[in-house]
């Protein structure tokens, strides 16, 4: 796959969600939970890190096609997983929502963004070899 | 050839080296265990690189051009600071970063260095399995995420 072919259009949503206290969901459920959610949300192709830490949840996902840097669907789509959010953590957990165009054209007469993965190096005696 | 996947020898000819692969430079273990790095302190920075310009050898050590240096025409955009490091569990990890409105010859490779001593030390070369890569810049901007695993562990 190419992401910076002509025509690709790659997002990154960012969602940190502060649960509401009384709710302990364990990590595979909210890992479950919202794998399914963002397939239906976002479509298949992409890539989701579901990150637990001392006193919140930070979610990111990586979609392909959607038209992120719309700010109308931003927001449409930012309420959608308030309200999913609200139903596993809570009614009044803390939800913050953020959305960057990764690669594709953003539409505002500059050139396309790009957009690079990087892979992780695994220092062991092997690579000695 | 012998051994490919290790390089092998050519008759009458010098050892050759396979195609690089994603990397820490040696120098760069020597100087961790010599409490010459900090990566969560230092100033860590990532530059793209055009290979055809540069070559990775385990014997570089500094990204300042020279012997055993990065030739300045393969740095095609040099990221400032990057945010948020972390050395947690021997991951050691940064926040995602930008190079913004790049420019420049088609680049395959980042190398990963420190900023904070004047030998600019080389920390990691990559140019393997990097999704997007090569990279055409086209005067836009070229957004990195860094893998959920981070830049390297120990």
């Amino acid at each position: 796959m190419n992401p910076n072919s002509q025509h690709q259009l790659w997002t990154m949503w960012d969602y940190t969600v502060v649960p509401d206290p009384p709710r302990h969901p364990s990590f595979v459920q909210v890992r479950e939970n919202c794998v399914r959610f963002a397939r239906l949300a976002f479509g298949s192709a992409g890539q989701i890190q579901i990150v637990q830490k001392r006193r919140s949840w930070h979610v990111r996902v990586l979609a392909e096609g959607l038209p992120g840097h719309d700010p109308a669907f931003a927001d449409w789509m930012h309420a959608q997983w308030v309200r999913f959010f609200q139903h596993g953590f809570g009614a009044r957990c803390h939800v913050t929502s953020a959305v960057k165009l990764m690669a594709g054209d953003p539409q505002t007469g500059r050139p396309a963004d790009q957009m690079l993965i990087v892979p992780t190096i695994v220092s062991s005696a092997s690579e000695e070899m | 050839m012998l051994f490919p996947e290790f390089g092998h020898r050519d008759a009458g000819a010098a050892f050759v080296w396979p195609d690089a692969a994603n990397a820490l430079y040696p120098d760069f273990k020597r100087a961790l265990l010599n409490k010459e790095c900090d990566m969560d302190t230092d100033t860590i920075k990532a530059t793209l690189i055009d290979s055809a310009d540069y070559t990775y050898a385990g014997t570089d050590t500094t990204y300042v051009a020279g012997a055993n240096g990065v030739a300045d025409a393969s740095k095609v955009a040099v990221s400032s600071a990057l945010g948020s490091p972390t050395i947690a569990a021997g991951v050691f990890d940064t926040a995602d970063f930008s190079w913004t409105t790049v420019t420049g010859d088609v680049s395959e490779a980042i190398i990963l260095w420190d900023d904070t001593h004047a030998s600019d030390r080389l920390v990691a070369f990559y140019d393997t399995g990097m999704t997007g890569m090569p990279v055409t810049p086209n005067g836009g901007n070229i957004n990195v995420t860094v893998h959920a695993s981070g830049w390297f562990s120990l």
